[in-house]
């Protein structure tokens, strides 16, 4: 009877350390290496003034984890844009941003950087979708949307 | 052997009927025992043999080993129930609480959420001053730019996809 109480004693806590994520962690040595890039997003709306967008990013090939969200260039974007937290530390982000004020910038604007964590040496690859932009009056717009690596903007 | 001994060897010497009784009555057994009595004594050996045996009583046995099984299972659960919490992150809370807000957040009706609707919303607000109480989405009374980033918020969830 001592035994079996023993016994059960030690599996619950073997469970117990198991369980915690922390301690599993710990026990694994960090190997990869890890740098930070920014990765600055352009849409340009031509002659039509932006008042409105929302992207997806999403890594497609390479290790990432989006550690930051920064607001794009004309001041009319200039404010971080509207994000899930969720997507921090993950590889996925959707974006979205408006403004409702006459300033609005036209052609090829930058209207945000997302700033990742690149783990490993690969180089990743993005897919990125455009899924709405409007003009001052609501009415969607075409316009095109790149990105660009580096820390230059 | 002596003549005075020899008597005694005679096998076909005869001896008193009552002496014969009286030797029986000493040396045959006093009677049948009882079964209760049988029964008493068994019961009270056996107790007293367990009690030997195991050295403490066996109700108390029972107690300990159930009780670290029922430990184990309460820590396991607790574990499983622990990281199946919900997250405390501020803006993470908004978009929870706010879900059944979201399905009436296509202010366009066009099937999707999106920052077209948010857009929307803010704009009816600032030209208007007030918008239609059936925007009102984040319970308050008030149809406000709370409202829109309510619409905002649902546009940008990653478990809505695009």
């Amino acid at each position: 009877m001592k035994r079996i109480v023993t016994f059960s004693l030690v599996a619950a806590c073997s469970v117990l350390l198991l369980l915690i994520p922390q301690v599993s962690r710990a026990s694994k040595p960090a190997k990869q290496t890890t740098r930070f890039a920014p990765v600055h997003i352009y849409l340009d709306s031509g002659n039509k003034p932006l008042a409105a967008y929302q992207f997806e990013l999403k890594a497609i090939a390479g290790q990432i984890k989006i550690v930051g969200v920064e607001g794009g260039e004309h001041p009319a974007f200039k404010e971080a844009p509207y994000y899930d937290p969720a997507a921090l530390m993950n590889n996925r982000i959707i974006i979205a941003a408006f403004n409702t004020g006459d300033n609005l910038p036209t052609g090829r604007t930058r209207i945000a950087t997302i700033h990742l964590q690149i783990l490993g040496d690969a180089e990743p690859e993005y897919q990125l979708t455009l899924v709405a932009a409007a003009d001052n009056n609501g009415e969607k717009i075409s316009a095109e949307l790149n990105l660009q690596t580096g820390e230059n903007q | 052997m002596t003549d005075h001994n020899r008597q005694f060897d005679d096998a076909e010497q005869h001896v008193s009927p009552q002496f014969r009784k009286d030797l029986r009555a000493l040396f045959d057994p006093p009677g049948p025992v009882p079964q209760q009595v049988d029964k008493a004594i068994l019961a009270s050996a056996g107790a007293c043999l367990r009690k030997r045996k195991h050295g403490t009583p066996h109700r108390l046995i029972i107690p300990l080993r159930w009780a670290a099984v029922a430990a184990a299972a309460v820590i396991v659960l607790g574990t499983i129930l622990y990281h199946q919490a919900v997250p405390t992150n501020h803006q993470s809370s908004i978009i929870n609480h706010q879900s059944v807000a979201e399905r009436r957040a296509d202010i366009d009706d066009n099937g999707r959420v999106d920052i077209l609707d948010a857009f929307r919303l803010a704009r009816d607000i600032e030209s208007r001053g007030q918008a239609d109480t059936k925007w009102d989405l984040n319970g308050d009374g008030v149809v406000d730019r709370k409202d829109v980033d309510v619409v905002a918020v649902a546009a940008v969830r990653l478990d809505k996809g695009v």
